[in-house]
């Protein structure tokens, strides 16, 4: 791994050896089979995606290979001999090397020190040689792009910019199979850009990638190899020229999902305005917007990461340092100083960082997603037992959040549908603005599906959605107003339910003024940086 | 990319050999009141009392700061040094030959009680906090059965000579304790062990994942606290003339709020050996000067706590405000990287 030379130009490769097989891996975690009698082979040089439903065994296949779990029953296999696994340590010895689907890195300890973590160099009197390690550091973010400083402490990194860290992490190990479980899921269109390069470096020297991905179109364009399971099944696997995205999906699901996206029914055209913001500022991130969400509109908001639509949102529940500008709910301006100010007058917020916010992983999932509303499920200040679990039963349902049954630890759950229980918290709740930040990120398609439908529920029942995602299909199926929003600023705003609009018109335009290649006429005046 | 080449940030992480600047800081500010407030502070005398006193806990936080890093705690040490001081007199008994022999038993002894500490706590999977009271107790009850709750023993002449030894105005303790700090620094910052301390009080389940054997590291940081533990004691046994069995009272409290002081988090996986050290040396200095102007020994417990919340408190902010700070320029990277995305386009 010493040269990124361009993508080499890919062709399947049939005949290659196998670098790793799963022969009849089983495990089970209490009345949960995850995985039943699974055998895969990975080939050197290829890309294999694996793929499946939330809960469908995906993570936990992979930390079965990457020893962090142990299985029931079956076999690793390499180079034509057994592989007795001794813990993770064991598996990274036998050149594995992976990228967990949550993160994990430390916060307080800097990005070198995570990189080389486990597998420190030594110098003289077996002291850890800190040139060594800076310099391996250094070689292996430059791969994976997004300028890094080795020296600063993870916990004042993005969450972006951990990801790429955590792929770093992958490479400094100088493996044979790497394993990435959902890389991409926080990633801007760039950074992935970027990883597909590192894929195909790492493909060209002769390593077998295996990648994990809700993003079905991204694993067919850059696979060999897909495996589909199910229910902890395998339900395909074999050369990705098989196969085709419906075929997959069917497999997945075990059904034909018809329509992604429910069609809009458009509100009033003088629907009322619900919530107006003027001129909000938040130092750093947000230079001055403007925008309204109006009663039974979803207005959605595009832009690349970073550019500011998160941080106008999180204003709006009155986070961000040194935050300014008004906000006006049903024409009267209002003061919100702190999330609770926000959720009184009936604003709630999913939030974008799911990893991280939002969820009692000891707790079950029907005391997470009634945490938010306790004050109404409270007669004579005890808890209504019933009315909880029966809240939380209806969510599940509606989510299809896989478990045995509400009473189950949230942190049993798959990533996926740990996700999803952070969704059916706020969903839950009933507000009279909702804003939604990357509401899909890291569920499955079937899932996705339903969560469209949800949406656009909402907004007919009377709510004001706000939606920010960076799927573009997303927003311009779902929303009927558009905000491109650049560098903390909103550089366009279109009615998305204009019919004279053709769709790819839209995209064009959309991408144009997201990467604000073309200076509008308003914010012409103000952009003067660079000359 | 073009910056990246550009002079690299040196590998040294400063702030984890040298500590905290703002206590380095206090610590002046101390000095200087004290030379306010009494002629006798700055002497050579009473600075070379002031650093003979301060080196058992100088050499005890060193250990206790691992414990702490380790997502851990010791409350066993103060026991731990009353069985060290009894022990050494015990055996000696003022017979030099016997030393070495008094030594080897100290040690073997606080190897045991940190391998019994880290034992129970990675095997039993029972706090901390509970193991360490409990070994604290049977440690003490052990103490009393074979002292029969009177000092026992007495020094060789030579241990109380070195114990009062100066160079100068440095005294031996002084250089002891130096030598025992940094020794625990290069442990924690240049070996692998010290790296592994950090990611298993950091997050124990990222430390297992990257193959970091978890419960040998725990366990070998209470038997470096134990260890620093019986150093200290030896540190004390040079400097009286016989072992009392309950010579380690007070050390317990003393070290963890040196340490906490020092900007180790109780949660673990942050701080360092050389925060504890500059506490240890705040809390003695400042109670030296109390002494001096003749405050009650009572009002400087007082004072000990107010310091104690303080020290928590500004550590606690200045690691808030550095995240916030990292944020904003966070933005401020991402939209230089976007400006050079554009020029590229045109
Ligand atoms: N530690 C655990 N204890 C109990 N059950 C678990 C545990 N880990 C996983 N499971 C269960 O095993 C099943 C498979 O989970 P897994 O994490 O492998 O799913 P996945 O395919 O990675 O899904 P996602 O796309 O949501 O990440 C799920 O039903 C999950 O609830
Ligand atoms: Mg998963």
């Amino acid at each position: 791994m010493t040269t990124t030379a361009d993508a080499p130009s890919r062709e399947p490769r049939l005949h290659e050896p196998v670098t790793l097989e799963i022969r009849n891996v089983s495990k089970r975690f209490g009345v949960v089979q995850a995985l039943d009698d699974v055998s895969v082979a990975f080939h050197a040089g290829e890309v294999h995606a694996l793929l499946g439903e939330n809960g469908a065994g995906k993570s936990t296949l992979i930390k079965v290979i990457a020893g962090a779990h142990s299985a029931d029953s079956g076999e690793l296999w390499r180079d034509g001999a057994v592989l007795h696994l001794n813990g993770p340590r064991g598996s990274r010895d036998a050149g594995i090397a992976v990228v967990y689907q949550e993160l994990t890195l430390l916060p307080a300890m800097t990005v070198e020190e995570n990189l080389m973590l486990g597998h420190e160099p030594r110098g003289r009197l077996r002291l850890v040689d800190a040139h060594e390690v800076r310099r391996r550091a250094q070689q292996c973010l430059e791969l994976v792009g997004g300028d890094i400083d080795p020296a600063v402490p993870v916990e004042r990194l993005s969450i972006a910019q951990r990801q790429l860290v955590e792929v770093a992490h992958a490479l400094t190990l100088d493996a044979r199979v790497v394993l990435l479980d959902e890389p991409t899921s926080s990633l801007s269109v760039q950074e992935v850009q970027h990883l597909r390069g590192v894929i195909s470096m790492l493909t060209a020297s002769g390593v077998a990638v295996v990648l994990v991905t809700h993003d079905l179109k991204e694993a067919l364009d850059l696979a060999d190899r897909v495996t589909v399971l199910k229910d902890g099944k395998v339900t395909f696997s074999g050369l990705v020229s098989e196969t085709d995205v419906n075929d997959v999906v069917r497999r997945m699901v075990g059904r034909d999902l018809g329509h992604m996206f429910p069609t809009r029914t458009p509100p009033a055209s003088d629907a009322a305005v619900v919530l107006e913001a003027r001129g909000l500022v938040v130092p750093g991130f947000v230079e001055g917007v403007d925008f309204t969400l109006r009663a039974g509109t979803v207005t959605g908001f595009i832009g690349l990461v970073g550019a500011g639509r998160s941080e106008a949102a999180r204003a709006l529940l009155g986070i961000g340092a040194g935050r300014r500008g008004e906000v006006l709910l049903d024409g009267r301006a209002v003061t919100i100083r702190h999330p609770s100010d926000a959720a009184r007058l009936g604003i709630g917020m999913v939030p974008e960082d799911r990893k991280q916010e939002g969820l009692l992983l000891d707790e079950s999932i029907y005391r997470n997603i009634s945490l938010a509303q306790l004050d109404r499920l409270t007669r004579w200040g005890l808890v209504r037992r019933g009315a909880e679990r029966a809240l939380a039963t209806a969510q599940m349902a509606s989510l299809r959040i896989k478990a045995p049954d509400s009473t189950t630890k949230v942190g049993n759950l798959s990533g996926g549908n740990q996700q999803k229980v952070v969704l059916a918290k706020w969903l839950a709740r009933g507000c009279r603005v909702l804003i939604l930040d990357e509401p899909t990120r890291g569920i499955d398609v079937g899932a996705k599906a339903e969560i469209y439908r949800l949406i656009r529920e909402l907004a007919a029942g009377g709510t004001a959605v706000m939606l920010i995602s960076s799927e573009m299909p997303e927003v311009l199926h779902l929303a009927d107003e558009v905000n491109v929003m650049a560098r903390g600023r909103v550089t366009a705003t279109f009615d998305n339910n204009d019919p004279a609009r053709d769709q790819a018109a839209t995209e064009e335009e959309v991408v144009r003024h997201a990467l604000a290649l073309e200076s509008t006429p308003q914010a012409g005046q103000q952009d003067e940086t660079d000359s | 990319m073009a910056e990246s080449g550009a002079a690299p940030r040196p590998a040294v992480r400063w702030d984890r050999w040298l500590g905290p600047l703002w206590l380095w800081s206090l610590l002046v500010v101390t000095v200087i009141i004290g030379f306010i407030a009494s002629p006798h502070f700055l002497t050579t005398l009473n600075l070379s009392n002031v650093l003979q006193q301060a080196a058992p806990l100088v050499i005890l936080v060193a250990g206790q700061t691992f414990a702490l890093i380790v997502a851990g705690i010791d409350i066993s040490v103060a026991a731990t040094i009353s069985m060290g001081t009894t022990l050494m007199m015990m055996v000696v008994n003022g017979d030099p030959s016997r030393i070495p022999l008094g030594l080897a038993a100290v040690l073997l002894a606080a190897v045991a009680v940190g391998v019994l500490n880290g034992a129970a706590i990675t095997l039993l999977e029972v706090p901390a906090f509970i193991v360490t009271f409990g070994v604290a107790s049977i440690v003490q009850g052990v103490v009393f059965l074979y002292t029969d709750q009177v000092n026992v023993g007495s020094p060789a002449p030579q241990m109380t000579e070195w114990g009062y030894r100066t160079w100068g105005p440095v005294p031996f303790l002084a250089v002891v304790a130096l030598a025992f700090v940094i020794l625990a620094l290069v442990i924690q910052n240049r070996t692998r062990f010290g790296r592994w301390m950090y990611a298993v009080g950091g997050g124990e389940e990222v430390a297992r994942l990257a193959g970091i054997p978890v419960k040998r590291v725990r366990v070998a940081a209470y038997v470096f606290c134990a260890v620093s533990a019986a150093v200290a004691s030896l540190a004390i046994s040079l400097r009286t003339g016989s072992g009392d069995p309950l010579g380690g009272s007070g050390f317990d409290w003393d070290s963890i709020a040196a340490v906490v002081i020092g900007g180790t988090a109780l949660s673990g996986g942050r701080g360092g050996v050389a925060g504890s050290v500059l506490g240890a040396l705040l809390l003695i200095t400042m109670g030296n000067i109390m002494n001096l102007v003749g405050v009650s020994g009572f009002w400087q417990i007082v004072v000990q706590g107010a310091v104690v919340i303080l020290a928590v408190t500004v550590s606690t902010v200045q690691t808030r405000r550095a995240q916030r700070l990292a944020r904003t320029n966070i933005a401020v990277q991402k939209d230089k990287r976007r400006l050079k995305l554009r020029r590229q386009d045109r």
